[in-house]
Formats: structure tokens, C-alpha cells, sequence
């Protein structure tokens, strides 16, 4: 691997573990200096290996450059040093020489347990995606602003709440106790539900940046799968499910970076070794006496992964979104189930039910009822496309609409 | 389909098993903050006799109608409580402490399950119970205002 490539890769994996390891170290309300002192190490890498070449190992260099800049650092703020070092020698009573524990235990603990930190009930979900993309994942405040179609100062105040938040509420990286650990998961699992969805459907151009987002939600919903304390039936249904969709990431998007609906995707793109693995989770998921909404969306998502328009297939997924919305009602999944109904038995009864769904502020509401009554009443149909053309904000969903309105036109 | 038997599998074995815990929807009571909403219990009776000679295939083509029509009333946010099914057995207490087993095998009104939902009004409420599918198989639902104490 080059440099170029071999950084980026790096970063990404390590550039947690190194935060995480050195914010239990230092303490949660240290994080900065941890996530500082991460970045420096990596700073130094990309200027030392672009002159002498990458070491033979390049792991063990990041974790020893880490190490010293953190004694380094220990060394020149004594008072920090004398806040930290309390604490530290608490944790070690026998060794007063302060060590940052490197091994692999402590690595996925310390990642696992500042996720529980991150996701804690204290904080509004959307810093919580914010702490996990920065914290977890190594993206600067440009990325996740653009990643959330913000600006940067809304997410440097939303992170620097966040911390405060922490701080006051003596967050601590730890296992939440026996008790607790199904209501805190629930909390891990919405938000990297939330930070997957945020790159799937996130109207932001940046294709590249969107697909990175779903990848890390991935790897953290996988890290939890791999510890026998958090690998639950509903992680593993979360993994399938994200599994699934991302099978279908390279179809949906074109060159022009505009979006490809699902009924037009070229299902030669489709990921097929991403469909098997998320069968495999799917299957670990189906134990015990659980049904979850990851259940229930993962089977959603499995039955997408079957291009042939059979009525079997429709069916099974109104079935599971019946299901989906009796465990929990949302706006997107309302929407979705008519649709289903109508593939499944007509576009009329779909209509019947679509007429009575509360939903006319929501733009693919709109476009949903154009949907259907496309071939049945085609005025109509251009009434709702432009109603919700009316209501659409992205630049993606807009570009959408207008084909639809246009093709509508060509038949009339 | 081979890698997703296991799950359908699971699901067989679940499906009853998850009825019987009641889900308080926190999400529709949290889209529909209007005041003029009201709760209302349907409760339905049937002949247990009907369920009971039916065939696996019409068992399965009833369960599809059920959950299209409690999946249509979720769609709208209006399901407050997806209730639960109720065994045909039971027994009656009465004065003077007299059981009696309930008297359901004969009668042609057994309850025999209740849903909970929101709409504005009595008639919204009980238009909303005309789609129940008991109506095409001799059954009846009765809807009841809630008065929440």
C-alpha cells in the first residue's frame, strides 16, 4: 500500500482505538486532548513517512508515537498531569509510572465503552451522532458539517454541548452494569441506525463522504457483534439490515452523482457478498424471544435484495411493515407500507389507504399518491408530483420529481 | 432464500410469543398532541367456533386480513395499543364466590381479543372499526370511548 492510501486506511481504524484507549486513560472529560494528541500522531506520520517511507510496522509506530506524545504532553502540563495522574494511579495503584495500556483487550474495550459514553441518554441524538462521527470515526467538523447539510459553527457548538453535557453529568467510559446494558444498547443501536441512515439517505453530494458514513456505522455495529457482552439478536439484525442496503450502494447513485431509484437500479451493482453476509447476520439474529424494528427492517431490506417483481415478495414485505409500524409508528415507514400495498394487491385499495395517512406537509406523501395514480388518473398523478415538487427541499428529491412531471407530460 | 430460512423459522416461533407483550406506542402519542384526540377500545366477538374450524390456509388468509387492517390504522399513528388475543377458556366469578367455567364454547359473542386507538370522535372511531375483517366472518366489534382516570 502507498502512503496515500495507507494513512487514509489507517486513520480510519486506528485513529479511534488511539482516541478511545487514551480517553479512558486521561478520563471522558479529557477527550480533546486525547483526540489532539490522535491527530498529532498522525500528522507526524504523513510528514515522517512521506520522507523515509512507511516503518515495517506502521501500527506499533502510530501506538508508539501516541505513547510518548502522551508522556510528552503528561510531562509539560504538570497540572493536568496532577488531575490525570490521580486518577491514574488509582487505576494502577502498584506502578506510579504512568502506562497506556495498548493491548487489544483494552483497545476494544476502551472503543466499545466510549460508544456507551457517546450514545448516553443525557444527550439530544443528534450530538450524539455528532460525538460518534468526530469521537469514533476521526471526521473533521468540514466532513460531518457537510455530512449533516450544516455549517461549521452549528457543529462546533452541538460538539462543545456535548462535551460540557458529559462533563456535568460524570459520563464515565465503563460497562453499563447487567441492568442497565439492554435500555443503553437500544440507545447504541438507534444512534448508529440514525449515523447509517444519515449517510444513506443524506441528501449531501458527496457521494464518497455519504458511503464512508454507512461504512463506519457498519464497523461499530460489527465491533458490537464481536464482544460476547453486546452481540444481541437486534445488533446483529441492525448489521444485517445495514448489510443489505449498502449492498445496493454503487447502484444507486449514477456517474452524474444524481439518484437512481430502486426500480431502475442495474442489479449487477448490487453487492452480492454484502447480501450473503447480511443473510448470515440475519440468521445470528433469529434467537430468543425478541422481534425487533431491525428484525422487522432487515427482512424489509432482504426481500429488496430480490430484484423479480413477484407478488410473494411484495406480500412479505407489507406484512413486515404492518408488523413494523403495530411495534412503532414513523411517517417513512407509513409511506413505504402503501406502497407495498399496492404492489402487493391494487393501486386503488393503496389509494383508499394512502387518502387517510395525516401526511400532506411531507413531500414524498405527494409523491407517493402521484405514484399511484399513475395510468389511473394522470391529471391527478401531476397534481400530487407537483404538489410535492412544491414541498421537496433537495436538490436530489427535486431532480426527481421534475423527471417524473416530465415523463407524465410525454404520455399525455 | 437459503441463508434466510433460519429467520423465517424464527419468526414462526416468535410471532405468538411477541403478541403478548402490550407496546404503548410513545411515537403516536407524541405525533398527535391534539387534545380533541380520544382513545377508544374495540372489542371484538366472535363465535370461537369460526377460528376453530378453520384450515391452516384460511388461518394464514385471516391473520393477513387482520394485519392489514391493524397495519392500516398504524399507518395513520392511530394505534395506541395493539391489544392482545384471548383464550377461549376462563372463569366466571361470582357472588357469593360460585366459579363457574366461562360459559364461551356456546355462546356465539365470546370476546375474544382488543385493540386500543386514537381518533377524534365516536363516529371517527367507529368508522374506522367498519374495515375490521370479524365483520365478514359473523363476528362484531364494539368501540367504547376510554375515560382516562
Amino acid at each position: 500500500m502507498e502512503n496515500q492510501e495507507l494513512i487514509p486506511h489507517l486513520f480510519r481504524t486506528e485513529y479511534r482505538k488511539i482516541t478511545a484507549v487514551l480517553g479512558k486513560t486521561f478520563g471522558l472529560e479529557h477527550i480533546e486532548i486525547a483526540q489532539d494528541i490522535a491527530s498529532d500522531t498522525f500528522l507526524l506520520a504523513s510528514e515522517m513517512w512521506a520522507i523515509k517511507g512507511a516503518p515495517d510496522n506502521p501500527v506499533a509506530w502510530l501506538y508508539t508515537v501516541a505513547r510518548n506524545k502522551t508522556l510528552d504532553y503528561l510531562r509539560r502540563d504538570k497540572l493536568f498531569k496532577e488531575k490525570v495522574s490521580g486518577q491514574l494511579v488509582r487505576n494502577n495503584p502498584v506502578d506510579d509510572e504512568i502506562d497506556i495500556d495498548l493491548s487489544a483487550r483494552n483497545i476494544t474495550d476502551s472503543q466499545l465503552q466510549m460508544m456507551f459514553a457517546i450514545c448516553h441518554p443525557s444527550l439530544p441524538v443528534e450530538s450524539q451522532i455528532g460525538l460518534a462521527l468526530n469521537v469514533l470515526c476521526g471526521f473533521g467538523i468540514n466532513e460531518i458539517a457537510s455530512a449533516f447539510l450544516t455549517n461549521k459553527e452549528t457543529i462546533n457548538k452541538r460538539l462543545y454541548r456535548a462535551r460540557e453535557k458529559l462533563r456535568a453529568e460524570q459520563v464515565k467510559m465503563e460497562f453499563p452494569d447487567e441492568t442497565e446494558i439492554e435500555l443503553r444498547l437500544e440507545a447504541v443501536l438507534k444512534t448508529l441506525y440514525l449515523l447509517f441512515n444519515e449517510g444513506f439517505y443524506s441528501a449531501g453530494k458527496d457521494v464518497t463522504l455519504r458511503k464512508d458514513v454507512c461504512i463506519e456505522a457498519m464497523w461499530l455495529t460489527k465491533m458490537l457483534t464481536e464482544n460476547p457482552g453486546t452481540d444481541r439478536p437486534p445488533v446483529n439484525a441492525l448489521l444485517a439490515l445495514m448489510c443489505f442496503h449498502a449492498s445496493r450502494f454503487e447502484a444507486r447513485t449514477n456517474p452524474e452523482g444524481e439518484t437512481v431509484l430502486y426500480q431502475d437500479q442495474d442489479d449487477s451493482l448490487w453487492d452480492a457478498a454484502l447480501i450473503s453476509r447480511g443473510e448470515c447476520y440475519l440468521n445470528r439474529a433469529s434467537v430468543g424471544r425478541q422481534l425487533s424494528r431491525y428484525h422487522l427492517e432487515a427482512a424489509i431490506g432482504y426481500w429488496h435484495t430480490i430484484k423479480a417483481d413477484t407478488p410473494e415478495k411484495w406480500e412479505h414485505i407489507l406484512q413486515y411493515y404492518n408488523q413494523l409500524l403495530i411495534l412503532e409508528y414513523s411517517p417513512i415507514a407509513a409511506l413505504n407500507r402503501t406502497y407495498a400495498l399496492a404492489k402487493a394487491r391494487s393501486k386503488a385499495d393503496a389509494i383508499r389507504e394512502a387518502e387517510k395517512l395525516n401526511l400532506a406537509e411531507n413531500h414524498l406523501y405527494h409523491s407517493l399518491l402521484g405514484e399511484l395514480y399513475l395510468g389511473i388518473d394522470d391529471v391527478k398523478a401531476l397534481e400530487y408530483f407537483n404538489a410535492a415538487l412544491g414541498l421537496a427541499k433537495s436538490r436530489a428529491d427535486r431532480l426527481l420529481l421534475v423527471e417524473k412531471i416530465r415523463k407524465v407530460g410525454e404520455v399525455g | 432464500m437459503g441463508g434466510f430460512t433460519g429467520f423465517m423459522i424464527f419468526l414462526k416461533k416468535i410471532k405468538l410469543l411477541s403478541s403478548r407483550a402490550p407496546v404503548i406506542r410513545q411515537q403516536a402519542l407524541k405525533l398527535k398532541p391534539y387534545i380533541t384526540m380520544k382513545d377508544f377500545l374495540f372489542v371484538f366477538r366472535n363465535d370461537p367456533a369460526v377460528m376453530a374450524g378453520m384450515s391452516p390456509a384460511e388461518l394464514q388468509t385471516s391473520m393477513k386480513k387482520w394485519m392489514d387492517w391493524i397495519g392500516g390504522i398504524a399507518a395513520q399513528g392511530n394505534l395506541v395499543d395493539r391489544g392482545n388475543q384471548l383464550a377461549n377458556e376462563g372463569n366466571v366469578v361470582r357472588p357469593a364466590k360460585v366459579v363457574t367455567d366461562g360459559p364461551y364454547i356456546e355462546t356465539k359473542e365470546s370476546v375474544g381479543g382488543f385493540i386500543m386507538v386514537r381518533a377524534e370522535s365516536l363516529d371517527e372511531a367507529t368508522e374506522m372499526a367498519k374495515g375490521c375483517p370479524i365483520l365478514s366472518a359473523g363476528g362484531n366489534v364494539e368501540v367504547r370511548p376510554i375515560i382516562r382516570m
